[in-house]
């Protein structure tokens, strides 16, 4: 059986984990996989946001006994042991910089090395040299290739990764996918680093002969996809940075590289971009003031790496040299989940996965939202608020009072905090979709903005439903109708379905899951599919 | 039972079962016992009946609307409007059984009837107004309001 690895490479690449990560917790994801992030930016604003999206993805999962609710959250995502090892930050102390991490003093008096150190300074500006690299290497991947090339496989990550790689018994069973920026710095200088022959798909750990690997290596490039505003400080302005008018020179610099190359191992290689230009925030050089909104591009990216682990490494029509190219673009500079390249198969294969990824993605609009507007409200009631409830909660828990209510009450601190964990993901899942949509009237995936409120993308929440009954229905990019109320209808026929001996709060969750999909089918008209394999 | 147009059926033909059994062996029982100066008992039975018959149609318009606006898409998630609904529907039927005795009684107001006289007549209106009511609402009720009902609150 097929092992699914991640590593995201830089800020690009957290931001692909982020959308790869609301990919399976809305049931559009593989089995399992293990991932983790190269940076090192310890600050970095994306990096923030992923750490806090697995944690509470993990939350959610963890509250149905680490199992899937009714097909969300289906992929177990594995992570390194220890919660501090998400992330190679590359360098074990702070304030480094390329000097002190090459040791060029010690070369420039060993008259052995002096030359080396000579070297160092041709190939690297003074401001290469010193800047501090904490933040991150600042749009110049020359420096990123330098340090990342050794890396640290006593300690985690890559010693829980290399651990697990070595369980793989066949050749290619072990998928491995790397997503990165070509145009940054940590990313364009990472992805063709571990790209390299003996750094990762035939390291000591990974070769089972001189020919063979354990390893299929996937990479996925992110070619520029976005702007910012770059405006900025006097004290940023005498810091080493990269604008964007930069990206195109430096995308073209590493496109050649990578053409030049004939030796990097990897067996796919996907490379992403957009012409838009859109403006995802302000201008960071890095640490938290590098928070970016998210892109549809870091989507695909995702879908890059569901495809690469259902198909890569097998090879369909080749030219000469074993190779297939398949390209994809948009029809216009509107996008719809019927532009999205979600695999590599074709014709009808390809519009299957696209309704399918819709249909999940809708769902779990419908999921996220019912708890948040609804479920959570539910729970509030009490004997205190004397307010009568809905026939599907009186049939489920309707006798909470007996047994231990501690598990048959929903109420109860300890299953309210379970369903609140599933509705904090669903929460920032909305937020993932309107951040994508915000301001770029071209990306037209889901209207999530009908049904939320809030003055940024990273702070909106659900509505109460009450305040308007029929924003669920006009969440399609297309547009329809439909009711909140027929939501709640829906809730009690398939709470008289369930079967379900678990606790309340996962009851209760499943059940949700359950009439979100049920609604999503019957109300909103975007039919259930199955995965095209 | 709970579902349309089962429940509509079912609770006309309770109704008009518990109109027979009030129209018919119940008057004639006042007939035989009542006493009447004035007005036959022919008299009397017909007005009661006919009472009888506008207050078990009130009685079931009461259960229709409700059958209907517990059906609604509309009424899901507001449980408190529901029960604001057959509370108030609660009590106009049983204003309109007081409201049948005081129409009959009104009807022969030369007449003095006994208290047992007006128990049985309270009764029978009772019995085609708001019991029919509590009861056609208690078992037919649609799911979504059904919780909502005295006795399964």
């Amino acid at each position: 059986m097929a092992r699914n690895y991640f590593i995201g490479i830089g800020g690009t690449g957290a931001r692909v984990a982020e959308a790869l990560i609301h990919l399976c917790a809305a049931g559009h994801g593989p089995k399992d996989f293990f991932f983790f992030i190269v940076d090192p930016d310890h600050g970095n604003g994306n990096l923030g946001r992923t750490r806090k999206l697995v944690d509470a993805y993990h939350s959610a999962r963890a509250a149905v006994g680490h199992r899937d609710i009714g097909g969300f959250f289906g992929t177990e995502i594995h992570t390194p042991p220890e919660k501090d090892k998400l992330v190679w930050h590359i360098f074990d102390r702070q304030n480094v910089n390329l000097d002190s991490y090459l040791e060029l003093d010690n070369m420039r008096n060993n008259p052995e090395k002096a030359a080396l150190a000579m070297l160092a300074e041709v190939l690297f500006t003074d401001q290469e040299l010193t800047t501090d690299l904490n933040e991150g290497f600042r749009g110049h991947p020359a420096i990123g290739a330098t340090v990342m090339s050794v890396r640290d496989d006593k300690h985690d990550p890559w010693k829980s990764f290399w651990k697990d790689v070595a369980q793989a018994t066949t050749a290619g069973e072990a998928k491995v996918f790397l997503a990165g920026s070509i145009f940054g710095g940590t990313g364009a200088a990472g992805v063709p680093t571990f790209g390299a022959k003996e750094v990762l798909k035939f390291f000591k750990d990974a070769r089972l002969d001189d020919s063979t690997s354990r390893v299929t290596l996937g990479g996925c490039l992110v070619l520029p996809y976005f702007s910012f505003n770059t405006e900025k400080s006097p004290s940023e302005e005498s810091k080493m940075h990269v604008t964007w008018q930069d990206f195109p020179l430096a995308t073209r610099a590493a496109l050649d590289y990578y053409f030049l190359r004939k030796d990097l191992q990897f067996d796919d290689l996907y490379l992403l971009g957009d012409s838009l230009g859109q403006e995802v925030g302000e201008f960071g050089a890095g640490a938290s003031k590098q928070e970016n909104r998210p892109h549809y591009v870091e989507l695909v990216a995702a879908l890059a790496a569901l495809d690469f682990w259902e198909r890569g490494g097998r090879s369909g029509v080749t030219d000469e040299e074993g190779k297939s190219f398949l390209t994809a673009g948009r029809d216009s500079d509107v996008l719809s989940f019927g532009d999205l390249p979600v695999t590599r198969l074709a014709g009808e294969a390809i519009v299957a996965e696209q309704r399918r990824l819709k249909f999940n993605t809708v769902a779990m609009v419908v999921f996220s939202y019912a708890l948040g507007a609804y479920g959570l409200e539910v729970l509030r009631h009490g004997k205190e608020t004397k307010k009568e409830e809905d026939t599907w909660y009186k049939e489920m828990f309707g006798k909470a009072k007996r047994g231990n209510a501690q598990d048959v009450d929903p109420r109860s601190d300890k299953q309210r905090s379970k369903v609140e964990a599933a509705e904090l993901f669903g929460e920032k899942f909305l937020q993932w979709l309107y951040g994508m949509s915000s301001g770029d009237d071209n990306v037209q995936l889901t209207r999530v903005a009908t049904i939320l409120r809030g003055a940024t993308w990273d702070a909106v929440t659900p509505k109460p439903w009450k305040s308007d009954e029929t924003a669920i229905g006009r969440v399609l990019a297309e547009g329809g109708t439909g009711k909140f109320q027929t939501f709640i209808n829906i809730l009690d026929p398939v709470a008289q379905a369930f079967k379900g001996q678990e606790e309340a709060g996962p009851r209760m969750l499943r059940v949700f899951a359950q009439a979100a999909k049920q609604f999503t089918a019957e109300v909103l008209g975007v039919p259930s599919v199955q995965e095209v394999r | 039972m709970r579902t349309s147009p089962l429940n509509y059926l079912l609770a006309l033909a309770t109704a008009g079962i518990l109109w027979a059994i009030c129209g018919v062996p119940v008057g004639n029982y006042l007939a035989d016992n009542i006493s009447l100066q004035q007005a036959t008992t022919d008299d009397f039975v017909r007005v009661f009946r006919i009472a009888l018959a506008i207050a078990a149609v009130l009685g079931f318009v009461g259960c229709a609307h409700w059958f209907f606006y517990g059906s609604r898409e509309a009424t899901a998630g507001d449980m408190p409007g529901a029960r604001r609904v057959w509370n108030i529907w609660s009590l106009v039927l049983l204003i309109s059984a007081v409201g049948m005795v005081a129409g009959v009684v009104l009807s022969f107001s030369n007449e003095s009837f006994v208290a047992r006289d007006y128990v049985v007549i309270l009764l029978s209106a009772s019995l085609v107004t708001w019991v029919l009511f509590w009861v056609a609402s208690l078992l037919m009720s649609p799911r979504a309001v059904m919780y909502c009902v005295l006795g399964r609150r």
